[in-house]
């Protein structure tokens, strides 16, 4: 069991890391933002296609797959979601999703929708940790994840941090004091696409990877995790990360091979959200509103 | 506030409900585990509408539809129908035939959950009949055969979707499955219903059985698994039980072949991930640490869970397993090229190692070149499949139509040196043989001939 726990752990850093950015957006903007799965698909392929096929430097692929997936951000920010600043969030939600389609429908068309290995940031055999051989990749992302969050929840301590607040709560008054929607939309979009990306390029070498990877295995517990840590809270989405990580692990061990449950993952997975949304329906670090 | 807790709610439901969609996909599989047809797929109950005779009652009739068994339902009775020159009973329908052509439909998933190469169908479909006779079009009695195809995104409810709109609208005359056993179910189902002629590769055998049409094209899982466990005991040497896992994804079709593994080695551990659990997960049960707690792991999952369980393992395991998909030189690159996770790996295959064709089927070679395409192991493979359906439609005779071609398969054999020798006197399940291949990692990976056309260890 020990070994399922500790993979759970490092299985939630991704979801944790998806969900930094989702919650980033949401605080910001208080939209769903289910295209931030393929910020970092674009990111893996991107750096996939420099390292692997042109036989770059790594760092050549990491650098120009955070561009790949900042210039994806900040191109859905200024074509799809600033057009729609004023439609309502059930129609910009969905034009997300139209995003996160459009995007894998690329990715495809563009790279075969076969299984790709990116190569690991750095090799080694794993670690036994409580039974589990993890990798060091897998230490690495969880390590930046824990920055990211502590990063992120400064930075909303930051003047420019309560400037996106600002005009999330009041967009005309934010104005008035000189803080341009504009900039602080673009600023936002590009900070989740390149959290995403992150993302992208950390998971992409722990395991296989093929167009959409990302949104369709990663996004909805992703969205799980930023909901059970409190939908605006940076720390939150960490936490909410992890312990759904832990749960779907523990689920396919105790549920799925001890009692033979099927869908034993994601049964555990919806107890522990209803359970903490009735108890604590802000989650568990979010505010009250 | 109370509204705020609503939508939480709401959206935390509706998170949780979308994945669970996607893991009920083949929803089929609960009335397949239960024994019987698809009641939307037609031939619902067994009481049959047509049989395979039929249309045509002016000669002799080739007698009922087979009789199922008692959990599916008998087959369809069979109808008056005229014999043809070759002397196997016709039933007039020649759907798909000309004077000059045949029409075959080919389905195959290009995208989903398990995707094979695009351009490798593209120009594996019609190698075998364009080039196949000395890099000349392949004639049978006459007629060149022409191909039609679609992706059924490895869902069973599109698989038969494309199945029908081939069969109907694009006038095929037999159907071929490259892979994916629950679209091979599906379409194998509507093939049945309509007396649509269908050849796949081995899959599962539930629910396939009673099937009037359909004929397996290499051993089946549940055929496969006992020989399985006979190569683990006497070529690998592993004779403990306890040393052994099973990592088989937790459907009904797969049921047949954990059962034939289990009986045949004993008390292994098995393990039955969901559908849409990820391979990472199940990496926890084989190894503590980087010391693995088997010798032998059978797989029987798609690729990727395969792959992603390989590469997140700290061990290296012996991993075996029985199959189409995993032979495919694409996962043993894949594999590869994840810290040589995968190197060393053997599963059962219907042919030999496309590195190998050459030393199989020279004309497989030629043809390539003839064509000028780059041929891979998916071609490889659809030229075994479309040669096999040579011999069947020489088989069937010159009056060609699908009531000749089942009555001519039924009972037959046929060998072709690309896939293994079949004989359908006992069946559609007609293969005995495999090819094992292994997996090996120098040159950026590919799988290699270990054994050839063996029928037992």
């Amino acid at each position: 069991m020990g070994a399922f726990f500790a993979l759970g752990i490092f299985q939630g850093a991704v979801y944790g890391l998806l969900a930094v950015g989702i919650v980033l957006v949401y605080k910001a903007k208080r939209v769903f933002n289910f295209a931030q799965g393929e910020f970092g698909g674009v990111a893996a392929f991107a750096a996939f296609y420099l390292v692997v096929n042109l036989g770059l430097p790594y760092w050549v692929g990491i650098v120009g797959g955070l561009a790949a997936a900042v210039a994806t951000g900040l191109a859905v920010e200024r074509v799809i979601v600033r057009p729609l600043e004023s439609a309502s969030r059930t129609i910009m939600l969905v034009a997300l999703v139209g995003v996160a389609l459009f995007t894998i429908a690329i990715i495809v068309l563009l790279g075969q929708p076969i299984p790709r290995v990116m190569p690991p940031l750095m090799a080694g055999t794993g670690v036994n940790i409580l039974g589990a051989g993890i990798l060091p990749q897998q230490l690495i992302l969880l390590a930046v994840l824990a920055v990211l969050a502590a990063a992120m929840a400064w930075f909303f301590k930051t003047d420019l941090g309560l400037a996106v607040l600002a005009s999330s709560q009041d967009t005309r008054a934010a104005q008035v004091v000189g803080i341009s929607p504009v900039a602080i939309s673009r600023l936002v979009w590009g900070m989740a696409a390149l959290l995403g990306g992150i993302a992208g390029l950390l998971y992409a070498p722990v395991g296989i990877f093929t167009p959409g990877f990302m949104t369709l295995t990663m996004l909805v517990p992703a969205f799980a995790a930023a909901v059970l840590g409190g939908m605006t809270s940076l720390p939150g989405a960490f936490v909410g990360g992890i312990a759904i990580g832990v749960v779907q692990n523990l689920g396919i061990y105790l549920l799925g091979q001890q009692l033979k449950v099927p869908g034993a993952a994601e049964l555990g997975v919806f107890a522990l959200l209803m359970l903490v949304l009735l108890i604590r329906p802000q989650g568990l670090l979010g505010k009250e509103a | 506030m109370s509204r705020k807790r609503i939508a939480l709610a709401l959206a935390a439901a509706a998170l949780l409900a979308l994945p669970a969609c996607g893991q009920y996909d083949g929803v089929h599989d609960d009335f397949v585990e239960a024994g019987g047809e698809n009641p939307g797929l037609g031939g619902e109950d067994g009481t049959g509408t047509d049989g395979t005779g039929g249309t045509d009652s002016s000669g002799g009739g080739s007698g009922g539809g087979t009789g199922g068994d008692a959990d599916d339902g008998g087959g369809g009775g069979g109808g008056g129908g005229g014999g043809n020159d070759n002397g196997n009973a016709g039933n007039g329908d020649t759907t798909g035939v000309t004077d000059s052509t045949i029409t075959i439909g080919i389905h195959a998933p290009l995208t989903g959950a398990a995707p094979l190469r695009q351009d490798s169908f593209e120009t594996g479909k019609d190698l075998y009949w364009q080039y196949g006779n000395d890099g000349k079009p392949v004639e049978v009695f006459g007629r060149t055969v022409e191909t039609v195809f679609a992706d059924d995104q490895y869902r069973p409810s599109t698989a038969r979707q494309v199945c029908q709109t081939m069969a109907e609208e694009q006038k095929a005359f037999a159907l071929i499955g490259a892979g994916g056993t629950d679209q091979i179910q599906a379409c194998a189902q509507y093939a049945a219903s309509e007396d649509v002629p269908y050849l796949s590769t081995g899959v599962t055998e539930t629910g396939m059985g009673s099937l009037d049409t359909y004929f397996a094209a290499s051993m089946t899982y549940h055929q496969q698994t006992p020989m399985l466990a006979e190569y683990i005991k006497n070529e690998l040497g592993v004779t403990d039980p306890s040393r052994v896992a099973a990592v088989v994804t937790n459907t009904p079709n797969f049921d047949d072949a954990v059962e034939g593994f289990t009986d045949a080695f004993g008390d292994v551990d098995v393990f039955r991930p969901d559908k849409n659990e990820r391979g990472s997960s199940a990496a926890g049960n084989l190894c503590t640490g980087t010391v693995g707690n088997y010798d032998a792991v059978f797989v029987l999952t798609s690729p990727t869970f395969y792959l992603e369980m390989a590469a997140a393992s700290g061990c290296r395991p012996q991993f075996v397993g029985v199959g189409v998909s995993m032979g495919l030189d694409q996962v043993a690159s894949t594999g590869c090229s994840a810290a040589s996770s995968t190197e060393g790996a053997r599963f059962f295959n219907p042919t030999p190692a496309f590195a190998d064709a050459s030393e199989y089927d020279p004309e497989f070679l030629a043809a390539v070149d003839a064509a000028g395409i780059e041929a891979d192991d998916v071609t490889w493979m659809m030229w075994g499949q479309s040669k096999v359906l040579h011999q069947m439609l020489e088989k069937a005779g010159e009056d060609l139509d699908r009531g000749a071609f089942l009555d001519a398969v039924a009972g037959s054999s046929f060998s072709t040196g690309v896939f293994p020798d079949l004989n359908y006197k006992d069946g559609p399940f007609g293969a005995t043989q495999v090819s094992v291949l292994r997996n090996v990692c120098s040159g950026g990976g590919h799988y290699e001939t270990d054994f050839a056309f063996v029928n037992g260890f």
